[in-house]
């Protein structure tokens, strides 16, 4: 039985340092001199020192993160207004053809990026909508609205039948029903589903590589052209992603419960 | 919906307002998903290539032909095909090894859990940075530790082993969805089961093979699913540890539907690989959600 133990402790230590290595690689890079990050064997103790980072956001870097948040949180604010009510819908109204429109639903947040980006492309090109935020914001509803549809259909599934017949008979519409009962109730999976479109929005790189050139460029799509240099900067791609994964990371953690159930929520039924 | 009479439809005055909490959503969906897709199936019959100033010829089904003859699709093809059977094997292998040590772990379960989550939160594009750091020759810790055992070696940079170094940063990414879905399946199996086969004498392998296996095997059949269609849509983390290369030795077809359009700008091709991507995950969904309509039935 002890033996089980160590093995198990093995395992699990074993795990740690294959997921967690390095992610710890790469923010003690950011805070290495180069002298450091390249000697060997590895330094593992140092002082930090903050020049990538001082470096990175005197440069253009600053931009870029603005435009991420932008773009990130104008397509969640879209998403959540045109979700909401939809799920809601999708939960409770009876009509023919629901249960196909759910799975349409369901299918869309599969497509390749590729297959969209492609004609959405030559859409923007002619609507002058290349390299600007606006037409991120509105592209990321391709993703981010099926799956904030279906995620909170489940939670207003969810919803006692009691409480909505309890506003009706107050005479709420089903509308006042929605707005003064169901969202309340479901507050805490409205928040939960917004952070996670949220980070999404955030991480998205296909579609921001192929339709923003210049203005519009997020800081993920930022940090791929750092290769592009004559002389790779390692110290200013460790702190730019650093600082690119920080607010996800952060927001993952407040929420790890949550989004467990919606990132593996796919596959564990609806 | 379990069990019970069915509701009656919804009507009237009622059925006017759920209309327009319903109608926005669906609307957009249609404008920035069923409109392009339309106008992508379009673009795949004709000729249109950014660097042709006459501009475009409708030619039918020309590029269709073209794609089956292709010899870089073709390649792609065995690329894609090889990442996802690479990919999903190991997850699911590592998955099933680590699952009843996890199952089982009594502190630190929380720890576990949440740095299982970090990989698959982070961008993807950090992901694909990290291991291209790792891996680099000069900077890269993994060819330190590797160093140990002999195995120092430029991975991205080799022809030879560059899809698989591409792959194993995947596993990292997705190991842990893999887990943490087979965690939940396992939690599901009642406790009596596990305890009644003991008592029967049955040995942990017997165990895990006749008990543990069939129960969470619909939902390996699942995920395995799943991680088939991001393998085939994966497309940031090959962007930025290879590009493709060395050569197109780690081009899937999702890379080279990229490179057609977006650096050759061959509108009309890439949308004919488009289409196919698109067709090829439709297939893939459709048989997903079968399954799990089987598997809901069979319960």
């Amino acid at each position: 039985m002890r033996l089980r133990g160590l093995a198990v402790a093995a395992v699990v230590g074993l795990l740690g340092i294959y997921f967690l290595l390095p992610l710890y690689h790469l923010v003690t890079m950011s805070l290495k001199t180069d002298v450091q990050t390249f000697a060997s064997p590895p330094v593992w103790i140092f002082r930090p020192v903050w020049d990538h980072y001082r470096r990175l956001l005197q440069g253009k870097f600053p931009n870029f993160l603005v435009n991420s948040l932008l773009v990130s949180g104008g397509s969640v604010l879209v998403t959540m207004v045109l979700g909401t009510p939809a799920a809601f819908t999708l939960a409770r109204a009876r009509f023919r053809g629901r249960r196909a429109l759910l799975l349409c639903i369901l299918g869309t947040r599969m497509l390749p990026p590729i297959s969209l980006a492609l004609p959405v492309f030559v859409a923007y090109l002619r609507l002058g909508l290349l390299d600007s935020r606006l037409g991120l914001v509105l592209v990321f509803l391709t993703f981010n609205l099926p799956l904030v549809i279906w995620l909170l259909k489940g939670f207003f599934d969810e919803v006692p039948d009691s409480l909505l017949d309890a506003a009706r008979i107050d005479g709420c519409s089903i509308l006042g029903a929605f707005a003064r009962v169901a969202v309340p109730y479901t507050s805490p999976g409205i928040l939960a589903c917004t952070i996670l479109a949220w980070i999404y929005a955030w991480n998205e790189f296909t579609f921001t590589l192929i339709l923003a050139r210049r203005d519009a460029i997020t800081a993920t799509v930022a940090l791929a052209s750092f290769f592009d240099l004559e002389k790779v900067a390692w110290g200013s791609i460790a702190a730019g992603s650093t600082l690119t994964m920080l607010p996800v990371v952060m927001f993952s953690l407040l929420g790890r419960r949550f989004l467990i159930r919606g990132l593996t929520g796919g596959a564990l039924k609806e | 919906m379990v069990g019970g009479e069915k509701p009656p439809a919804t009507r009237g005055a009622e059925g006017w307002l759920y209309l327009l909490m319903l109608a926005p959503a669906v609307m957009a969906l249609v404008a920035v998903v069923l409109v392009p897709l339309g106008y992508l199936v379009y673009t795949s019959l004709l000729e249109w290539k950014l660097t042709n100033p006459t501009g475009q010829a409708f030619v039918g089904a020309a590029n269709y032909i073209t794609m089956i003859r292709d010899p870089d699709f073709w390649h792609a093809m065995r690329v894609t095909a090889v990442f996802i059977v690479g990919s999903v094997a190991l997850q699911i292998g590592l998955g099933l090894v680590l699952v009843e040590s996890l199952a089982t772990l009594r502190w630190g379960a929380t720890l576990v859990r949440t740095s299982l989550l970090l990989p698959m939160v982070i961008p993807p594009l950090v992901v694909g940075l990290i291991w291209r750091i790792l891996y680099d020759p000069t900077a890269g810790l993994a060819n330190y530790l590797l160093g140990f055992v002999g195995l120092s070696h430029p991975w991205l940079a080799d022809h030879r082993t560059a899809l698989g170094a591409v792959i194993m940063t995947d596993v990292w990414e997705w190991t842990p969805f893999v887990l943490l879905i087979l965690l939940a399946s396992y939690a599901a199996i009642p406790e009596a089961v596990h305890e009644a086969a003991a008592v029967d004498g049955a040995t942990r392998w017997e165990r895990f093979r006749f008990i543990t296996l069939p129960m969470i095997r619909p939902m390996l059949v699942t995920v395995a699913v799943l991680r088939m269609i991001d393998v085939i849509r994966e497309f940031a983390k090959i962007f930025v540890t290879t590009g493709g290369g060395p050569g197109t030795t780690t081009e899937t077809v999702n890379m080279y539907t990229y490179r057609q359009g977006f650096v050759y700008g061959d509108i009309g091709y890439a949308a004919t690989l488009g289409v196919f991507m698109f067709l090829a995950i439709l297939t893939l969904t459709i048989g997903l959600v079968r399954l799990e309509r089987r598997l809901a039935e069979a319960a």
